[in-house]
């Protein structure tokens, strides 16, 4: 199955909350971890999910948490610089506050300013 | 220095690699993808190539025995061909030339067929 | 001193497709430089949620029009993975064949727009001749040259017979012979190597922090191929990883040389041993659940996120291509360098802007 991998509930994921995220990327950042990517999905009308995927040896170890659109969420682009693409990105589609960022394009990357607003929520 | 005169002169006495489009045209591949092609006799305007086509490039009616191809929006991806029930939409290898009209229009041979000009 | 900023614009006569960098600069020193792109954003996530996932097929291979072939295989890996279908031995086989011949034929791309990016138009015009054959090996095979269709879920859309392979092989010879002939000028000539030699340097450390992919981490020292883990056929054939230790634009060149050669050995190794057999299987249902799906593209490593719920349509489609995640590494790469450097740094991350912002 490698590198593929299925995501089964309540088998492949971490559940973690937007206080301790920092702390968590930062204890993979220092045994070796690599960020591969994140990714958003939405859950309804108000809520939506991010997670964060991180490689080691080509085993991928996933993070998920869950958000509401009203809150802010921290960024790691100050633990891991490639990731300040990924969250404008999602600043531009979704809707989504990340505070902190490395570059901030507000709302800016893809979409001009007269564009539709937030297309994939 | 004699190194570079040996290219120079083998460079001098070959053919050039360009064709001299249009009067010297390569004959196309068997396999090469050029136009939808359908043979309208057959078709029994059942509308299932419009719904499988990934571009939205085929308007079919049934009531009104209708075919009509928008050849602008056409991939020649090969969907609506494998999954034609009469078997009667071929993809051939001859690419379609220019023209002035926008589309083809197919009717069955009762009436004057309008074609795109070949 | 005041400083002044100067637009690397989108419209560039040395960049392939539009990135825009505002340079900040001190006399002929980049100080900073912040990168934006968003010029050819088609917006195709949003349309693969609206056709069916067999049609997304033709969508996922338009993405880009280089690495096509790679972006429909791992697409296709995925929904079969979540469908729980086994394809047959022979359809895994033709897909690592085709996968192959367009890893040489984006690396011959490369070393042509890289010799164009320092003026040299006729060592350019010397590799794109080359690709030329590659493409009608493409033609003869599939019927199209550059977007191929031939992967759809389940199998294979068409089959090789024995004269395709005998053109196949004809093909590899005369390419690799040519090859033979002008990789000395991007390896040993004086001025090229006055022009790449200790640009751009990235050591060890900075490639795992900015998590950087395909050529550009391996041209530093790290041996990290996805292709290791064998996946599809390429647990039959027998390569190892190309790695350079010097870190700047000539080790890139050196990487991508030495990859094409590899690449034309392990077609060969795959026509023979090919086995017989069907190319595809029937598939029945609808897909329902999330997997990741990888890849390794001529770029770096590409990066699927699938989810279905059991209709004809998909729930979400993401893709993380290479180039997304290597343009944060001009960040680190930029700033110290002259003003005349900065095309050919841009240029060694192999951008494929159309990719990035699908």
């Amino acid at each position: 199955m490698l590198p593929n991998m299925l995501l089964i509930e309540n088998e492949t994921f971490h559940f973690i909350n937007k206080e301790n995220l920092r702390n968590e990327i930062k204890k993979y950042k220092d045994d070796g971890y690599r960020m591969c990517s994140i990714t958003c999905e939405r859950l309804g009308e108000e809520e939506f999910e991010l997670t964060y995927h991180m490689d080691l040896n080509y085993e991928l170890t996933n993070l998920r948490l869950v958000g509401k659109y009203s809150e802010k969420i921290p960024s790691i682009s100050h633990i891991f610089p490639s990731a300040l693409l990924h969250e404008n990105e999602y600043k531009d589609l979704f809707g989504i506050d990340f505070e902190d960022l490395l570059i901030d394009y507000k709302g800016n990357l893809y979409i001009p300013a007269d564009g539709t607003k937030n297309p994939l929520r | 220095m004699a190194s570079m005169f040996s290219i120079i002169s083998k460079n001098f006495f070959k053919d050039p690699i360009t064709r001299l489009y249009p009067k010297v045209v390569r004959t196309p591949f068997e396999r090469t993808r050029g136009r939808l092609f359908n043979k309208i006799e057959d078709c029994i305007y059942c509308g299932i190539c419009a719904r499988e086509c990934p571009a939205d490039a085929l308007k079919v009616d049934h009531t009104n025995t209708f075919w009509e191809l928008n050849a602008f929006r056409c991939i020649t991806c090969n969907q609506c061909v494998i999954k034609c029930p009469k078997k009667c939409l071929t993809i051939t290898n001859e690419r379609r030339s220019s023209g002035t009209k926008k589309t083809i229009h197919l009717q069955k041979p009762t009436t004057t067929e309008n074609q795109a000009p070949k | 001193m005041a400083k002044t900023i100067i637009p690397f614009g989108p419209q560039h006569p040395v960049l392939p497709e539009p990135l825009q960098l505002k340079l900040v600069m001190d006399e002929d020193t980049v100080v900073e430089a912040i990168p934006a792109i968003g010029y050819v954003h088609r917006g195709l996530e949003k349309l693969a949620e609206l056709k069916d996932f067999n049609q997304t097929v033709y969508i996922v291979e338009r993405v880009c029009g280089i690495c096509s072939f790679m972006h429909s295989m791992a697409y296709v890996r995925g929904i079969e993975d979540i469908m729980g279908v086994v394809i047959p031995e022979r359809a895994e086989f033709l897909r690592v064949i085709w996968a192959e011949i367009a890893r040489i034929q984006s690396h011959l791309l490369y070393l042509g727009l890289i010799a164009d990016g320092f003026g040299f138009e006729s060592l350019f015009m010397e590799t794109w001749k080359d690709r030329e054959k590659i493409l009608d090996v493409m033609e003869f095979t599939t019927g199209n040259r550059v977007i191929i269709s031939a992967n759809k879920v389940g199998g294979q859309t068409k089959d090789m017979t024995q004269e395709h392979f005998t053109a196949i092989l004809k093909t590899m010879d005369e390419i690799e012979a040519k090859l033979k002939e002008y990789d000395k000028v991007f390896i040993n000539n004086y001025s090229v190597k006055k022009r790449t030699v200790g640009i751009g340097y990235l050591s060890l450390e900075d490639v795992k922090e900015y998590a950087a992919v395909g050529p550009m981490a391996r041209a530093s020292g790290w041996a990290w191929d996805l292709r290791q883990t064998g996946y599809s056929a390429y647990k039959y054939l027998d390569f190892e990883p190309v790695v350079e230790t010097g870190g700047d634009c000539h080790a890139r060149n050196v990487v991508r040389i030495r990859e094409t050669f590899q690449s034309i050995d392990l077609v060969r190794q795959a026509i023979s041993k090919i086995p017989e057999g069907e190319i595809a299987v029937q598939v029945k249902g609808t897909p329902k659940g999330e997997v990741i799906s990888r890849i390794e593209q001529p770029r770096g490593e590409a990066v699927y996120y699938i989810k279905g719920n059991g209709t004809k349509n998909l729930d979400r489609l993401r893709i993380r291509t290479p180039t997304f995640a290597n343009i944060p590494t001009i960040l680190k790469m930029l700033p110290g360098s002259q003003l005349p450097d900065v095309p050919i740094i841009t240029l060694t991350i192999d951008p494929c802007i159309s990719c990035t912002e699908r």
